[in-house]
């Protein structure tokens, strides 16, 4: 009987498997006949190598690059600024829109900041940031975390404001204080926005990343890239391009991984699950 | 009757046709890159109109503004330039990365180092660390962009001390315009620099030429004209009209007899006063500009060879393909006959 139930188990297995399967990669066909196009359409010479090179070119670019180490070394160096300014973001950002959030004078003084620069073109500042912080490392991270502060401050405020009061005051009652509030109560109930702002501070930490190492050089991927860019080389601005695009895949998977694993007590994640 | 009102019928629809000669003879639109005023010859083709004869005639002289020379590669490939006002660099590039085999090099603009005319120097500071070339080991060098003309010197000088980017020294990236304040605020330990900005007051103050392009890679045909063969194929005449035209500006600006209004519509374009430049424009502190156009072959060649060697270009480029010196001379010829 055992033995019975777990044949069908795996067979239910098996079936679920190519049934995901033939779900992926019905999901990935845009970007597979995407490529196939590109591929195509460069080998049947409807362009120039230097407007648009051939995929394979671009691949063979990339093998080129890692052989050499140029580009664990760009991309780590991107990631490397990209990362610590997002974490000094999620830390800032999660701390000010706590403070925000529970004191009057901190809201009163923030809140038409945040107003102002959350819609602004912070990457605007980047002059600025050069003529203070200089041009490397310090004034990239700098203005990375500038700009990816903004979603973490308003998801964190909004997250903590959005705690039913019934919560609150029935933890208030049981005698919580302004501190157990907050670590028992707000920010476990507030996390799943938490992480929602941070999901969304992380692609513009990166792409901050690559902007200010295309303005100012520095080595990293955007600074590769506008090198290739000067120097006509397409093969190496494609690259850039691809490389850069699966990085950033990359982290937006990892940090959804992040959320399940940091969420698995909440409803959303046994939800996920029981569906 | 009826016939006769068949001709006139026939002529009516004949008469579009019959304008089509006239609208081919309209003057063709030349666009002509640059970059730099006054150091970019047609940023001052302009300051005179009554020199350029042709002008509204032939062609129409259309220049445009880039923030390089690099850009301009892409406006030639997407057809939105004519004539590219390149770096001896971009046009190396031009040829192999974007695979512009039609590329011609027309004319001079102006070249560095050439006989006792200026080069380009790189500052450091006068009390700072950096006494010889050597001492840039570990340091910060500001370059106007990789694999530009500029930069290719700086390089090839620092490799000829042993010196190699990442490895020994670190490359920052800055416009000229903010050169001296990245060196006196010690932000980099060395500058690139070319004119105006290599004769700032406040920069020789504090700073001294480490060495010079000319110390680094010899005499270099700095900046060329160059276009696509389909077009000067096509627009002969006219560019042969836009040639002759710009040797006559050239040969007025660099004409003694000019020299006070030279200076004033100079400060005009550069918008600064003429007492500015008259230590150096026109004058053996400025670059070499070829009265008659003539680029240097030899120097383009060697310069481009220089590139090779230092891993920018893919193998050497014979560039005596890609010169076309015939329109600049046949213009020359009828700009001497027409004095």
């Amino acid at each position: 009987m055992a033995l019975t139930q777990a044949f069908a188990r795996s067979g239910r297995r098996r079936s679920w498997s190519w049934e995901t399967l033939g779900y992926k990669l019905l999901a990935w066909s845009p970007l597979i006949i995407l490529l196939v196009a590109w591929e195509a359409t460069t080998r049947a010479g409807l362009f120039t190598p230097f407007m648009l090179p051939s995929l394979s070119s671009v691949f063979g670019r990339i093998a080129d690059d890692y052989a050499s180490g140029e580009l664990m070394l760009s991309i780590g160096t991107t990631l490397w600024r990209a990362l610590a300014g997002f974490a000094i973001s999620a830390v800032l950002g999660v701390a000010l829109g706590i403070l925000i959030s529970q004191y009057r004078l901190v809201r009163w003084f923030f809140d038409p900041i945040i107003s102002v620069g959350f819609p602004m073109p912070k990457i605007a500042f980047l002059p600025i940031m050069i003529l203070w912080l200089g041009l490397f490392d310090v004034s990239k991270i700098t203005m990375i975390a500038f700009n990816a502060i903004f979603p973490v401050v308003t998801a964190t405020i909004a997250g903590i404001e959005g705690v039913e009061k019934q919560v609150i005051w029935s933890a208030r009652n049981l005698g919580a204080g302004r501190q157990r509030l907050m670590w028992d109560i707000l920010l476990p109930a507030a996390s799943p926005q938490i992480l929602t702002g941070l999901q969304v501070a992380l692609p513009i930490a990166l792409i901050v990343g690559v902007l200010t190492e295309m303005a100012m050089g520095g080595y990293g991927v955007g600074a590769v890239m506008q090198t290739a860019s000067r120097m006509a080389d397409s093969p190496g601005v494609f690259a850039g391009i691809i490389e850069i695009a699966i990085v950033g895949y990359v982290l937006v998977r990892l940090m959804n991984m992040a959320r399940r694993w940091l969420l698995r007590w909440h409803p959303e994640s046994l939800d996920a699950t029981a569906s | 009757m009826k016939l006769a009102k068949w001709i006139a019928l026939a002529a009516l629809a004949a008469l579009p046709f019959a304008a089509v000669p006239a609208q081919a003879q309209a003057p063709v639109k030349i666009r002509v890159a640059w970059v730099v005023p006054i150091a970019n010859l047609p940023s001052l083709l302009m300051v005179k109109p009554e020199l350029m004869r042709n002008n509204g005639k032939s062609y129409v002289f259309e220049p445009v503004r880039f923030q390089g020379t690099p850009p301009m590669i892409t406006a030639l490939a997407t057809g939105e330039l004519d004539i590219a006002d390149f770096a001896y660099s971009s046009l190396a590039l031009a040829i192999q990365n974007a695979g512009m085999n039609d590329l011609k090099i027309i004319a001079d603009e102006s070249r560095d180092g050439y006989a006792d005319y200026y080069t380009a120097p790189f500052f450091v500071l006068k009390d700072g660390p950096i006494k010889e070339i050597k001492d840039l080991k570990g340091k910060s060098v500001a370059s106007v962009g990789a694999g530009s003309a500029v930069d290719i010197a700086l390089r090839a000088m620092l490799r000829k001390n042993g010196l190699e980017d990442k490895r020994d020294y670190n490359v920052v990236e800055a416009g000229f315009p903010n050169m001296a304040a990245m060196l006196t605020s010690k932000k980099v330990d060395l500058i690139s620099s070319v004119l105006p900005f290599s004769l700032d007051p406040e920069l020789q103050k504090v700073a001294r030429p480490l060495f010079t392009i000319k110390d680094a890679i010899g005499p270099a045909q700095l900046v060329v004209w160059a276009a696509r063969e389909p077009f000067l194929t096509k627009n002969r005449a006219a560019v042969l009209d836009f040639l002759e035209d710009s040797i006559r500006v050239q040969q007025w600006l660099v004409d003694p007899k000019n020299r006070a209004e030279v200076l004033q519509l100079a400060g005009k374009v550069a918008n600064q006063p003429p007492e500015r430049l008259s230590s150096w424009l026109f004058t053996k502190a400025d670059n070499y500009r070829d009265p008659n156009l003539v680029p240097d072959i030899k120097a383009l060649q060697s310069n481009i060879d220089v590139q090779s060697e230092l891993g920018f270009l893919k193998s050497k480029i014979d560039i005596s393909k890609y010169v076309d010196l015939s329109l600049v001379q046949e213009a020359a010829k009828r700009y001497s006959q027409s004095k």
